[in-house]
């Protein structure tokens, strides 16, 4: 009974009402699409994903179409470099065991010109998508890039031109 | 003597109720507005600080306004993310008061020593501590005591902003 007891409180005691409140903010997975590689685009993957390092949803210009197919080049403060490629739910990601940054994964410039913490390349290799401002501490792309449009607090989706090859 | 005695109590009464009137506000000796918003600090600070996932979210106790994150206004936002420099709009008059009002605001008593003191022993003031990583931060330790970048913040509250170091810790970092 005492044994019981004390199984309890650890229990209680290990439980972190702040991350359970992000998950259960995630909704239900679609029953549609089985957990896996495609399931919940566009959420903050590592809420739940703690073996990711980056991971996220590309999406096209008009925001709601997933991009397969897009490679997304991430390079971190101390210039590691990691390229993942979407999949056909225009999800991304990589794992921490694989690459795990030094934050932040920023855009900076060096000797050799501009670096950017991020670019995403889709159809058109000479139109990349290249993100201006820094990740200090997510690596979660829908932890800012949330909502169907660009706001105040976010910047929308992360999205590809689709110009001509 | 009763009487005597109610007399003194409503005289006592009265007395307490004149101090700590309910409308008093807290003064703040805090550093200058002005050298945050044109000496580059606040520009500094957004750009280092006030990424979306960091301090540019308003679920934290410090947030920061300005074009290298959250928005005050949100045609500010536009298509682009980032400063004039990118495409966007840069950090407009309100966003800097906002931010300031959000630093100092923060811990307005150590503040105030801190800054009446002519900026001695700022890392008394959490923020700082948290920049060097002295104090638990998610973001890391991101300054070292002397670069440009702390140099930027504790001169600032020294009330003699360093704008070069302001304007290379800037240059210098992500």
């Amino acid at each position: 009974m005492t044994r019981a007891w004390f199984v309890l409180v650890a229990l209680v005691a290990c439980a972190d009402p702040v991350h359970d409140a992000e998950v259960t903010a995630l909704g239900p997975e679609d029953p549609n699409v089985p957990p896996g590689p495609l399931h919940r685009p566009g959420q903050p993957c590592l809420v739940c994903h703690s073996d990711f390092s980056v991971a996220g949803t590309v999406y096209n210009e008009d925001l709601v179409t997933p991009f397969s197919g897009a490679t997304v080049t991430l390079v971190d403060a101390i210039e590691s470099m990691t390229q993942a490629t979407t999949n056909s739910a225009g999800n991304f990601y990589v794992l921490e065991s694989d690459w795990k940054p030094v934050f932040p994964i920023g855009s900076y410039e060096t000797d050799g010109g501009a670096v950017f913490g991020v670019t995403v390349v889709g159809a058109d290799p000479n139109s990349p998508s290249e993100m201006l401002t820094h990740i200090g501490r997510d690596g979660s792309c829908a932890s800012c890039h949330f909502g169907a449009a660009p706001s105040g607090d976010t910047p929308g989706p992360v999205y590809v031109t689709t110009g001509t090859p | 003597m009763k009487r005597a005695a109610l007399i003194t109590a409503i005289g006592i009464a009265i007395v307490a109720c004149e101090f700590a009137p309910s409308n008093e506000r807290m003064g703040i000796d805090a550093p200058d507005l002005g050298q945050f918003e044109t000496a580059g600090v606040g520009d500094f600070m957004d750009h280092r600080c006030g990424s979306l996932d960091c301090h540019g979210s308003a679920t934290r106790n410090l947030v920061m306004w300005g074009c290298y994150g959250l928005r005050l206004d949100v045609d500010d936002a536009g298509l682009t993310p980032g400063c004039r420099a990118s495409g966007g709009v840069n950090t407009q008059p309100a966003e800097y008061v906002a931010s300031y009002r959000s630093l100092v605001g923060l811990e307005p008593a150590v503040m105030s020593a801190v800054v009446s003191s002519g900026g001695q022993d700022p890392e008394q003031l959490t923020f700082i501590r948290k920049a060097r990583g002295w104090d638990a931060h998610k973001g890391g330790a991101l300054v070292v005591p002397g670069d440009d970048q702390d140099t930027c913040m504790t001169s600032w509250l020294a009330s003699n902003t360093n704008a070069t170091a302001c304007a290379n810790a800037i240059a210098e970092t992500p």
